[in-house]
């Protein structure tokens, strides 16, 4: 075992938190199955299949994450081709600025290319000037006004929702190294990953048990202030208790997992409200249980840059 | 030979990974065609793309796809360029006429088919007869009923695809991935229905199979 974790070069504190999300499985699904068979109802139901996803999720993401760097970011870029798949399809304008539109699939691979690379000037810049750019012109050259404004204004917010925010998880993996922080990348992007989808739990489950003043009952009427404070609580002493998987300092870290926990609540939001607007309850059918991809890495899209920058402001500018 | 490996890898690797995992089709009632195994059908399906041919074929198991036939527009993909070979080889094309003809020395295209059907083959056929406006049901026309009224004990199968028109509309040249579902319907046989009653109940029956919830929506406009 030991042999092959040095053959994958896996940091000791990324093997320690694999631990961890395994024996946090472990309990959910316990303490599902004893709540169901004590006192069965739809909604230890609705739990026992999201946990069920959750194994299968995890099982993905440490494949991907620990095998072969290549595969991370070919895992996180497939992750963006699906998103964005997702919501061109529930959008609204099928028929128009097609062309931009496959220029914009087209930009996933040059966008995780740059990422593998570690360009990072490129990787920054090749979305919002030059992609932009080529897509506004071939919107143009369609010689067409009808329904002009929303291509020009829906592709690039799809775009930076679904590639440019989702990409910044892979060039985690790019960052060089630091001297005396040995759990690289890989570790970077577990804390990432982890804070955002546990603060999303979070949320969720203290909402349940304690909410009840309703924040935003139009777009999402099962957000709560005390769901959004008490997930921010969570996150943040969890934020502190794997530390070990950053290079940030005690105070540093509070403030990123305060930060995340409000991100992905907006990035929560802003995907409930699209759904809203357009009318479904999800975005697709993908994940038991959660519903879509896009529901479920809805804070991610967010969360990603805003770490990603934060840290590079704190540690490696 | 070669050409049967080319076609072999086509079917059952090529095709199934690009329409399920690139373009993101999803299959329903599957069962409904694969179960009729050596058995003879008919599939009535609407049409909104290229892609609906390929959604077809790509359901049918290896031995049915051999013995299928997708019947297609004589003046859109006849010609003698290569293009017209390969389409013919991989999409199993079978061409007719659009009109009936007006003398007897011209081609009657329900009677094309009808001889394929005679010699054994499946069918892949479309009523509506052209891919028509962008995910919207045009009413079908009387060829399958002139068609299908002289086989009443044939294995009818509707089709409903719901979404292809995004994938690849008619007058788009960008093929782009998009969520759309293609569903089989069960079989039902025509018996002693006269030529109107079996378009009717055919256009019926495809109809019924787009009635179900979660629907794409019917156009980009709302």
């Amino acid at each position: 075992m030991n042999a092959l974790i040095e053959q994958l070069s896996i940091p000791p504190q990324v093997t320690q938190m694999v631990g961890v999300v395994l024996l946090i499985l472990i309990l959910a699904s316990l303490i599902g199955n004893i709540w169901s068979s004590v006192k069965p109802g739809a909604l230890v139901d609705e739990i026992l299949l999201r946990v069920k996803s959750w194994w299968f999720m995890t099982a993905i993401f440490l494949l991907a994450l620990l095998i072969h760097p290549a595969l991370t970011f070919i895992s996180i870029g497939t992750l963006s081709f699906l998103a964005f798949r997702e919501l061109f399809s529930i959008g609204t304008f099928q028929s128009y600025g097609r062309s931009a539109i496959f220029w914009a699939y087209l930009s996933i691979p040059i966008q995780y290319f740059f990422a593998y690379m570690g360009w990072l000037h490129a990787f920054l810049t090749f979305i919002p000037v030059f992609l932009f750019v080529w897509m506004a012109f071939w919107i143009i050259i369609q010689d067409q006004t009808e329904k002009v404004v929303v291509t020009l204004a829906v592709l690039p917010a799809m775009v930076i929702l679904t590639v440019y925010g989702l990409s910044h998880m892979a060039f985690l993996l790019s960052l060089p190294q630091i001297e005396g922080f040995s759990a690289s990348g890989k570790g970077l992007l577990f804390f990432l990953v982890f804070l955002t989808e546990i603060n999303d739990v979070m949320q969720f489950i203290w909402g349940k048990v304690f909410g009840k003043t309703k924040i935003l009952p139009q777009i999402s009427p099962g957000k709560t202030v005390e769901g959004l404070l008490g997930g921010m609580i969570s996150s943040i002493i969890i934020g502190i208790s794997i530390r070990f998987l950053t290079p940030l300092s005690l105070w540093q870290v509070m403030l990123v997992s305060m930060v995340l926990s409000f991100t992905g609540f907006i990035g929560d939001v802003v995907m409930s409200a699209i759904k809203r607007n357009i009318g479904i309850k999800d975005t697709g059918k993908s994940i038991p249980g959660h519903g879509g991809i896009l529901d479920r890495i809805d804070s991610l899209t967010l969360t990603s840059s805003v770490f990603f920058h934060l840290l590079y402001f704190m540690c490696y500018a | 030979m070669p050409g049967r490996i080319f076609l072999f890898l086509f079917h059952r690797f090529f095709l199934p990974l690009f329409l399920r995992m690139v373009l993101g089709v999803r299959f329903l009632g599957l069962e409904n065609v694969q179960k009729l195994k050596n058995k003879q059908f008919f599939i009535a399906a609407n049409h909104n793309s290229h892609m609906d041919t390929l959604c077809i074929l790509s359901a049918l198991t290896w031995k049915q796809y051999l013995n299928t036939k997708v019947v297609a527009a004589q003046d859109y993909f006849g010609g003698k360029g290569i293009r017209t070979k390969m389409i013919s080889f991989f999409f199993r094309t079978l061409l007719i006429p659009r009109k009936r003809p007006e003398n007897s020395l011209e081609p009657d295209p329900i009677e094309i088919v009808q001889v394929e059907i005679r010699k054994g083959h499946n069918i892949v056929f479309f009523p509506e007869g052209s891919r028509g406006v962008m995910e919207e049901l045009a009413p079908f026309k009387m060829g399958i009923g002139y068609i299908l009224k002289d086989f009443p004990k044939l294995e009818v199968l509707p089709v409903f695809a719901d979404g292809l028109g995004f994938i690849f509309p008619k007058g788009s040249h960008w093929l782009l991935p998009h969520h759309a579902r293609v569903k089989f319907g069960v079989g039902f046989q025509v018996d002693s229905r006269g030529p109107k009653e079996i378009r009717d109940e055919v256009e019926f029956r495809v109809k019924m199979l787009g009635n179900w919830k979660g629907k794409m929506r019917k156009t980009s406009e709302d």
